[in-house]
């Protein structure tokens, strides 16, 4: 039985696309399709399995206690933004799933690994394909947004290892059950670099210089998985590093935490309120998401761990159907603020769906966003940083601005009934809207995981 | 007995009925929907009235004790009868102003309605917030989409930001009373607030205080008042002076006077002095407008200092009188401001200088906009006396310094006067010959206010016999 777990199956699927791809090679690309149904197949049977079974617990990774929550959300959210990548028919590329299973397999093993090896192989396997993935739609400046990400993340992977090689002079051990005997002044020098390896992948300011340009080259849906997978399997390697594997909670470490994550929280707040387009307002949005997430993890307590997973999950679902939403607005040239009031003729359930993503990332109750943030607060107060609180609330106030200043442009709920003409609808879209209806209510019933 | 649910599950069948409307035609116009969802929610206030309400609670999830759980206390009737009875003349009104969008401002509308009577029903903090940010959200699109084409976006992002930072700081005090407490029930925290180290009291006293303040709003806090109250569609300001104002001090009343009930008593001097400062400060800006709607605008925030005064006193007359006065300021006032929109809509301008003598011509609402300026100057009979009465007795008690904001009765009675002679006295103009007086729909609207004005002013015992608890 344990070998029906999620990650095995994953690497069965790209194991058998391999296989399929290089015995069909000379079909023509149209009669590929198939092999996305594979993959979805895949996936779906992943997320079954998680659900059923769990996760797999080998030498190297090693199952926690929330890894079958994660992962599942993960498997989730990564099996309806692949439906909705494939539902636009225009090419039929082997290498599209093949990327996309492995960036998958690479975020749900970031979840299990215990060891900072195996945790350097997960997020590479991860990184890898997300730049292919990245490269893969060729839109505009999609390859220059591809080489940033790239070259970008190449130094940080670098640097992550060069860190995780200090950690190993201090202690003499990478296994996450061991690392406690440690002598002082490595560990410090390697959780810095360790912070900026993992701080690439999860967007944290001062290391988030790729992230706007890459969100925006590449297509939205694309951007949705890099944005919420992708994002989320960074946060919980930090969680994993710097809560499991190291758990100290000396003066320098929480200050240089908690001064990361506002940093983060406010200058990405004030950069998103003066972005003129919206691509990039939901990619500020997205880096100062990240943030709230990191100052729970920077309080080190079991309270601000289960608020930053909730809350991982939380922004990861919005930040989804966000930019999923945006996707189908693109393709129809809504670019700017001021051209949001289009929103509504390109597609009603999108408009909607995209309004109560936007008032979920700005935390607005019922959606799960709200909830995320007041665990979020809850553990903050609890360790009592209450300065802490009152900032992020000015913070919070700042994206209520910006956020605000998209909803109001897009006058959603007036076109709804205003307008009767609508471009002409395909059935690829309905398939789209179903899928974002599907996510929308994942938004509101998400509270019972709180 | 009749359960709370109720009163939210009809609203929502007519959002739900607001929304199929799009794709079924045959459905009875939107006016119609809201006005039988609120004459049915009215017709169960009253059975509930006579036979009692009973509780409602679901839990849903018990790690954060999230239980959508409701329940009256001390002071949910009389806000009950403002909540369920204050927006069907409102709708009488919007129907004639709102042209565009029909159904979506009517959905917004009865968002507001439900997530109002909510918030004075709901018994868990959460379940509280989440209708508390329904209630500013709906505003903030009412404002926005309805509202003055040119300012309006600007005027609901002010009062967004404004009223979300009072949230923020009211979602604080929920999140300190649940780390302390370990619940979010508000039985279960009322009976546990011992457990609060007093600093934490301190620090949730004042966090609450920042949102009553804003919400009120009193004097420092209320920068977003008169942009969003200006600029709003006339049902809009309507809303937000007869229920949004009431749930800043519903909030005072529940938590300021129901929970942190010593460190009110310990601080009362100043917030009395503070109150009396604003109403003053306010009678003297509400003077110096030419614009009747500014000028309501600012009387609104008066008498909300007022009320502020009531509760801060912490003594149990002048909290009831407080509750009084909200009540039937939220009727006096949704009638003046809605003269006021009739009145822009005939002459054609909000100055009362450029009015004059439109007594001859408008004798009806002549008499309704006298009446209603002399309920809200307190004259005995009509519906602000009782309360006024009662909050400077409670408060006189205290501290002697509350009588000062007579003063600013006082500078109320001139203003209004002088809105009385410039409007309504003197030559009528030419350009006014031709005006009509008010339609049957307005005059329903007059008299079902007029009615509750006048009950209220008579019978004030019906309301105070229901505050049990104070």
């Amino acid at each position: 039985m344990e070998y029906l777990n999620p990650q095995y199956i994953l690497f069965s699927g790209i194991l058998l696309l391999i296989l399929v791809d290089f015995l069909r090679r000379s079909l023509n690309s149209n009669k590929k399709v198939f092999l996305h149904y594979i993959t979805a197949v895949f996936l779906g049977l992943a997320l079954v399995f998680d659900v059923i079974y769990g996760n797999m617990n080998i030498n190297l990774f090693s199952e926690v206690q929330y890894s079958q929550f994660v992962t599942g959300f993960m498997l989730f959210l990564s099996f309806f933004i692949y439906l909705f990548i494939i539902s636009d028919k225009n090419e039929h590329s082997v290498a599209i799933d093949i990327s996309y299973l492995s960036a998958v397999l690479g975020s749900t093993l970031v979840v299990l690994s215990s060891n900072l090896l195996s945790l350097f192989i997960s997020i590479e396997i991860l990184s890898i394909s997300t730049y292919a993935l990245v490269y893969m739609y060729k839109s505009g400046n999609a390859l220059e947004g591809a080489v940033k990400y790239l070259s970008t993340g190449v130094i940080s992977m670098v640097i992550l290892i060069f860190g995780i090689s200090l950690i190993y002079a201090g202690s003499g051990t990478l296994s996450f059950s061991s690392l406690h005997v440690i002598s002082y002044l490595p560990f410090i020098a390697g959780v810095a670099i360790v912070i900026a390896g993992l701080g690439f992948k999860s967007t944290l300011i001062p290391f988030h210089m790729w992230a706007p340009d890459t969100y925006e080259a590449s297509k939205s849906s694309v951007t949705a998985f890099i944005s919420s997978v992708s994002k989320a399997a960074g946060l919980i390697a930090m969680i994993r590093v710097f809560f499991f594997a190291l758990p100290v909670s000396s003066l320098f470490v929480t200050a240089l935490f908690l001064s990361i994550a506002l940093i983060t929280i406010f200058i990405s707040s004030f950069l998103a309120s003066v972005q003129d387009r919206i691509k990039r307002i939901l990619a500020y949005s997205s880096i100062s998401q990240a943030g709230f997430a990191f100052i729970s993890i920077a309080v080190l307590t079991t309270k601000g761990i289960n608020a930053a997973v909730f809350y991982i999950f939380a922004f990861a679902v919005a930040d989804a159907i966000v930019f999923l939403a945006y996707d189908m607005f693109e393709g129809r040239k809504v670019i700017y603020k001021k051209e949001s009031s289009s929103m509504a003729q390109v597609s009603r359930i999108g408009a909607i769906a995209f309004f109560i993503g936007v008032l979920s990332l700005a935390g607005f109750p019922p959606t799960i966003g709200f909830f995320g943030k007041l665990l979020i607060f809850y553990a903050l107060f609890s360790s009592g940083y209450f300065a802490l609180v009152i900032l992020a609330f000015f913070a919070l106030l700042v994206s209520t601005f910006y956020y605000f200043n998209i909803l109001s442009e897009m006058h959603v709920i007036d076109r709804i009934t205003r307008d009767k003409k609508q471009l002409p609808v395909k059935k690829e879209q309905r398939v789209k809207e179903t899928i974002l209806i599907i996510l929308t209510l994942a938004l509101f019933i998400g509270v019972i995981f709180a | 007995m009749i359960n709370l649910i109720f009163l939210l599950l009809v609203p929502a069948i007519g959002i739900l009925l607001l929304i199929l409307k799009r794709f079924y035609d045959k459905l009875p116009s939107p006016e119609i929907i809201v006005l039988s969802v609120m004459g049915v929610n009215a017709l169960l206030f009253a059975l509930g009235l006579v036979f009692g309400f009973s509780g409602f609670n679901v839990n849903i999830n018990p790690s954060i004790s999230f239980s959508f759980s409701l329940q009256e206390n001390f002071i949910t009737i009389p806000f009950l009868l403002l909540a369920v009875t204050v927006p069907v003349a409102i709708l009488l009104f919007a129907a004639k102003e709102i042209k565009q969008s029909k159904s979506i401002f009517y959905l917004f509308y009865l968002l507001v309605y439900v997530s109002v009577v909510s918030v004075f029903v709901s018994s868990n903090l959460i379940v509280f917030f989440i209708f508390w940010e329904v209630a500013v959200l709906s505003l903030f699109f009412i404002t926005g989409l309805w509202g003055n084409s040119e300012k309006g976006k600007k005027a609901a992002m002010k009062f967004l930001v404004f009223t979300q930072f009072g949230s923020l700081t009211l979602l604080a005090v929920f999140i300190l009373l649940f780390l302390y407490t370990g619940s979010f029930n508000f039985s279960v925290v009322a009976s546990r607030m011992s457990f609060l180290p007093s600093y934490i009291e301190y620090i949730s006293f004042f966090l609450l205080l920042i949102t009553v303040m804003i919400k009120m709003p009193i004097f420092p806090l209320h920068g977003w008042l008169l942009d969003s109250y200006y600029y709003s569609p006339s049902s809009g300001t309507m809303l937000l002076s007869s229920m949004l104002s009431k749930l800043g001090g519903f909030a005072f009343i529940l938590f300021g006077f129901g929970l942190f009930r010593n460190l009110l008593l310990e601080f009362r001097l100043p917030l009395i002095a503070l109150g009396v400062f604003t109403a003053i400060y306010i009678a003297f800006t509400a003077s110096g407008q030419k614009d009747l709607k500014k000028l309501l605008s600012y009387s609104s925030m008066f008498y909300m200092s007022l009320i502020f005064i009531g509760i801060s006193s912490g003594i149990n007359l002048a909290v009831a009188g407080s509750v009084l006065l909200m009540v039937s300021h939220g009727f006096i006032i949704t009638m003046l401001f809605g003269i006021s929109y009739i009145l822009l809509q005939k002459t054609g301008t909000n100055e009362t200088e450029r009015m004059g003598g439109l007594m001859s011509k408008m004798p009806l609402l002549s008499f309704f906009l006298i009446f209603g300026i002399f309920a809200s100057l307190g004259v005995p009979g009509l519906s602000n006396f009782p309360g006024e009465f009662l909050i400077f007795i409670g408060s006189y008690g205290v501290a002697g310094i509350s009588l000062f904001a007579i003063f600013g009765i006082m500078l109320s009675t001139n203003y209004y006067l002088r809105v009385i002679k410039q409007a309504l006295f003197g030559q009528l103009k030419k350009t006014f010959a031709s005006l009509t007086d008010l339609s049957k729909k307005e005059l329903l609207f007059m008299a079902f206010l007029s009615f509750f004005i006048l009950l209220l002013g008579l019978f004030p015992s019906l309301l105070l016999n229901t505050l049990g608890g104070l």
